[in-house]
């Protein structure tokens, strides 16, 4: 697989949506839940920045149930690591150049 | 990580903004685990390292579930904690733990092969469960532990 080019990506370059890509990176799936807690945002806001990288096509949402309660997942796409990981190397390529 | 979405982020701006995506990911990848979970991890690597003492397919039948047992631990307590399912590890971040493990069995074999001193799985045992210990204990301490 090629390394992802470097290239900001207008929907992820949003601080919330840039965040919450980093952490769907990290794993297969991320609860709704779990999301909220660790970046201190509402429902509606998270909903909100959650739409935007659903309607772009990376992240998808599945709802499933997981010790008795009703949960909803989020994975990132396979588009959505590419932005992410894409705009995670434009950053790299600022600081290096700074660095040079 | 206050970078504007109309322009391109200066290069502090990209510093911060890669360290809170670093922290981002470690917060899913790396979840408060229990210290138990290193003692127990700490007793299965001595016990794999010890059962080369045994003959070939005893040491099969000891390691087995051994394996087992750990793997279905970190797949409870690490893997999939409340909320994330299939956190992903680096490789990089494990490569000192595996460099050490790995090693310390390879010296194992070769004094064993070319000395014949049984005894040396014993010290390697001490390496490999230590290993884990400090390991769990400097997780401890960066990650936080669970209950």
């Amino acid at each position: 697989m090629p390394a992802d080019a470097p290239a900001f990506d207008e929907i992820v370059h949003a601080p919330h949506r840039l965040r919450i890509c980093a952490m769907l990176s990290a794993a297969q799936k991320v609860e709704f839940g779990a999301l909220q807690e660790k970046l201190g945002l509402s429902k509606s806001a998270l909903s909100k920045q959650l739409s935007q990288l659903v309607d772009a096509g990376y992240v998808t949402q599945e709802k499933g149930v997981r010790d008795a309660r009703s949960r909803l997942w989020l994975a990132l796409t396979a588009e959505g690591k590419h932005a992410y990981r894409g705009h995670v190397r434009a950053l790299q390529e600022i600081v290096a150049a700074d660095g040079a | 990580m206050e970078t504007s979405s109309d322009r391109t982020p200066s290069p502090q701006e990209a510093r911060d903004a890669l360290a809170q995506l670093a922290r981002d990911e470690d917060a899913v990848r790396y979840p408060p685990i229990p210290r138990w979970f290193f003692l127990v991890g700490a007793a299965v690597v001595a016990g794999v390292t010890l059962a080369q003492l045994l003959p070939p397919r005893t040491a099969g039948i000891v390691v087995l579930p051994l394996v087992v047992l750990m793997a279905l631990l970190a797949h409870r307590y690490w893997f999939n904690t409340d909320g994330v399912s299939g956190a992903s590890v680096k490789v990089g971040d494990m490569a000192a733990y595996l460099t050490v493990f790995l090693g310390t069995f390879g010296i194992g074999w070769l004094v064993e092969a070319t000395t014949d001193a049984w005894w040396i799985w014993f010290p390697c045992a001490a390496v490999t469960a230590t290993t884990v210990l400090v390991t769990g204990e400097r997780y401890v301490r960066e990650f936080g532990h669970a209950r």
